[in-house]
């Protein structure tokens, strides 16, 4: 598992990829929870190369879009393969979470230039 | 898919379930499994050892083994995860409620009812002094091995 981030005027981006799992879910709930912190408005988690995830790692998502969303903010995520896809379907994550097919999608929905200057 | 079985035993430790990934993913190629089928099974069966090591912590006598079997058919696989702990069923486990909105979903649970909806079929039983859980996932993708 790897995270790397790339903190925006308006979001803050992640990549996550390889495996999150039980032995790796405590290391993204820091990594991600740092972010958390000091994202302003929108965290962005882009997982096209997320390739596996479990129900630990999916406690880490929806414990960082609550807190997110308490403080005001968003935790959005995009680019999901189908496997991860069919898995935060099956727990209702579609519903509850802010999904985008791609990154291009999310950027402009999330933090659309024009939209800030108005 | 190439007809064919498995199994192996497992320590009662978390890293395990690295190996566990490590042997369905390999049992998927050598029988031709396809691939989305291999995910969800890597999936339920780390989901379900993980559910054994974790509740095995706090039981007298705890779990000393844990065996995994792996079998397919054309058709289907079948997955057996069995162990020596005390009686424990997590299909018992509450469902958690998948429509609640995201300030009331609680973060537990959701390991078993990935298992529950991503498997065909998963059943329980106490055989003896030992838990059985079996799992059967159909695959209707053609296989690119067909057998006379």
């Amino acid at each position: 598992m790897t995270l790397e981030s790339e903190i925006l005027p308006d979001l803050t981006l992640a990549k996550l990829s390889g495996q999150v799992d039980t032995l790796t879910a405590a290391e993204l709930e820091m990594k991600l929870g740092d972010l958390a912190e000091v994202t302003k408005r929108a965290l962005l988690v882009d997982c096209s190369d997320l390739t596996y995830i479990n129900s630990a790692g999916l406690r880490v998502f929806l414990i960082v879009a609550k807190k997110m969303e308490t403080a005001g903010g968003l935790c959005a995520f995009c680019s999901l393969t189908p496997n991860v896809r069919l898995v935060f379907e099956t727990i209702g994550f579609d519903r509850i979470l802010k999904l985008y097919e791609n990154r291009a999608v999310a950027l402009e929905q999330i933090a659309p230039p024009q939209a800030q200057a108005a | 898919m190439r007809p064919g079985s498995l199994s192996t035993k497992l320590n009662v430790h978390l890293r395990e379930t690295e190996l566990v990934g490590k042997i369905v993913r390999e049992f998927g190629q050598w029988h031709d499994v396809p691939e989305q089928t291999v995910f969800l099974v890597k999936l339920s069966l780390d989901e379900l050892v993980t559910n054994i090591v974790v509740h095995s912590a706090g039981q007298i006598p705890c779990v000393r083994e844990i065996v995994l079997r792996l079998t397919t058919n054309q058709h289907e696989l079948w997955a057996e995860v069995e162990d020596d702990g005390c009686a424990f069923n997590p299909l018992d486990l509450p469902i958690p409620d998948v429509a609640a909105p995201l300030q009331e979903r609680s973060p537990g649970g959701l390991g078993i009812h990935l298992v529950r909806s991503l498997m065909d079929r998963v059943n329980y039983k106490r055989v003896g002094q030992r838990n059985l859980l079996v799992l059967s996932k159909k695959v209707t993708q053609p296989s690119a091995v067909e057998l006379p």
